[in-house]
């Protein structure tokens, strides 16, 4: 559809969180204590904060929950049961203010858990999702959006994409079917636009994309894998705060005679990752490992999913106990 | 420490030290390097003292909740392993599961039983070093409880991690005169 353009008010902001609450589960970002941003659900508005770079961890855990329930059985002598999970039953939610890199991740998640097989309790899960996304007026050093084909007020993945304007007011583009529900559930909130500037971050671009794609076709081999993570120690927190990072493990977890398997997030940085039942492990150190993790979002990705697996969030390098910083590392490649 | 737990032998070592104001030291063997640390305050550095006195300020209720709220944020990324210069396991017991000691999930039972697995692992070996803490992405500080081990082992049994090529861990060897006083 064609998108709508609107202006709300900055007082109307709480008065459209409040009606979204009232008929979902709403998810929104806060800020700690200590100066960090996580999501929560169903905080107050007055906690809600507009104007955070990044949270600890992406919104992934919304459509790809860091711990899922896939079926419970239960076992007696005689007979074994198993219950499937509704998904029907799995709540509406409105996402409210994520940043247009964590947005877009959503596609990216799309184009791994819908590649052949539709995975159903992710699809079920972003179906039930309404995204309010929030375009970025502040960046820092570790964004790099504009490298990966985004930008600050991407519209990718939201329903609506509000932008802060000068006056602190906010634009509202209406960009889908569900966001266009919104707007026709408040129509009062929204007005028409006043003509003031959005207020959008800048970020510089450090490398080009197509270029690393192009690059990694060769690097297999490269000395640059070997020499870029002699530091890396080998934890998965790259991969955790990743908002496109979708590997998962599934574990069966017995007690007495009822059970239940479910997955939860795995890493391609664990050297148990790819450890063989014979032994024999493929990836047999770190280097391998961090070699995959770029190969497999700028090379493999755009080849098989036809879409980039990195949306310049910045987290991984953020998060990193050793300061391994992706962008760097990437701008670094394309010119050897 | 990892010399007395047999991990790497004296000689194959060349320290590169820095003292607390940021002078070069000039160590040139294990006996130079013991008598530095004999000289040292091996105690928890101060800034982790006041944040261990506010936590031990709460009773134990109060403590169990603090941890219960900060263990709902682990996401198992075993960073806090990662960083740690005293977890060298080959195979953590995290990646056994015959039997699964620990839970593959990260939830707050899960979280709980692994940092406290890990807490008990580096009881009386934690050097205070603090890089557990700084290296989680999620800003649990969990270097808090392998210090107040720390403590706990100091007042029991008058000895600190490393100051030793000899000494045994604490908690994984019996002396004659242990005091029992803790066993229930």
């Amino acid at each position: 559809m064609e998108k709508i353009l609107k202006l709300i008010r900055k007082d109307s902001l709480e008065k459209l969180y409040i009606r979204l609450s009232e008929q979902r589960k709403i998810y929104a970002p806060v800020k700690t204590p200590d100066q960090k941003t996580e999501y929560r659900y169903n905080p107050d508005f007055a906690d809600v904060t507009f104007d955070h770079i990044r949270s600890t961890l992406s919104v992934k855990n919304i459509v790809f929950p860091k711990v899922e329930n896939l079926l419970l059985y239960s076992n007696s002598k005689t007979e074994s049961s198993i219950t499937e999970i509704d998904t029907e039953k799995f709540p509406q939610l409105v996402l409210w203010g994520a940043h247009p890199c964590d947005t877009a991740a959503f596609e990216t998640l799309r184009s791994i858990f819908c590649w052949d097989i539709k995975d159903e309790f992710f699809s079920k899960r972003l179906e039930k999702l309404v995204v309010v996304g929030l375009s970025c007026h502040k960046s820092d050093e570790y964004c790099f959006c504009t490298s990966v084909g985004l930008n600050p007020d991407s519209p990718k993945g939201s329903d609506i994409l509000l932008s802060r304007l000068q006056n602190g007011d906010y634009q509202a583009d209406v960009l889908t079917e569900k966001g266009k529900e919104i707007l026709s559930s408040a129509p009062e909130l929204f007005e028409q636009l006043s003509g003031e500037k959005v207020l959008l971050a800048e970020v510089k671009q450090k490398f080009n994309h197509e270029k690393v794609t192009a690059k990694l076709a060769s690097s297999f081999e490269n000395p640059f894998w070997i020499e870029n993570s002699l530091r890396c120690i080998g934890c998965g927190a790259c991969a955790y705060v990743c908002p496109t990072c979708a590997c998962f493990d599934i574990q069966d977890e017995t007690k007495g005679k009822n059970g239940k398997r479910y997955r939860s997030w795995d890493s391609c940085g664990f050297g148990l990752f790819t450890l063989h039942t014979s032994g024999h492990n493929p990836r047999s150190v770190q280097s391998q490992r961090w070699r995959q993790r770029i190969m497999h979002k700028f090379s493999y990705m755009p080849e098989r999913n036809n879409s980039l697996g990195c949306v310049g969030c910045g987290r991984c390098s953020s998060g990193c106990p050793v300061d391994m910083n992706i962008a760097e590392q990437l701008e670094a490649l394309q010119s050897i | 420490m990892l010399i007395s737990e047999k991990q790497v032998l004296p000689e194959n070592i060349v320290v590169l030290g820095i003292s607390d104001d940021g002078k070069l030291l000039d160590i040139d063997d294990i006996a130079v390097m013991k008598g530095y640390i004999e000289k040292s305050d091996l105690t928890n550095p101060d800034n982790f003292k006041t944040a261990l006195a506010e936590l031990n300020k709460l009773n134990q209720e109060e403590r169990f909740a603090y941890w219960q709220r900060e263990f709902e944020k682990c996401i198992k990324c075993y960073a806090c392993r990662q960083a740690c210069p005293m977890c060298y396991c080959i195979r953590c017991s995290t990646e056994v599961n015959q039997p699964q000691w620990i839970p593959v999930q990260a939830n707050t039972h899960g979280n709980m039983e692994w940092h406290i697995l890990r807490a008990m692992h580096l009881a009386g070996r934690c050097i205070s070093c603090g890089e557990c803490g700084r290296a989680c992405p999620v800003g649990i500080p969990c270097h808090l409880l392998t210090m107040n081990l720390t403590d706990k082992v100091y007042d029991y049994f008058k000895v600190y991690a490393g100051t030793s090529e000899n000494m045994n861990s604490v908690l994984s060897t019996f002396e004659p005169n242990d005091k029992e006083s803790f066993i229930i």
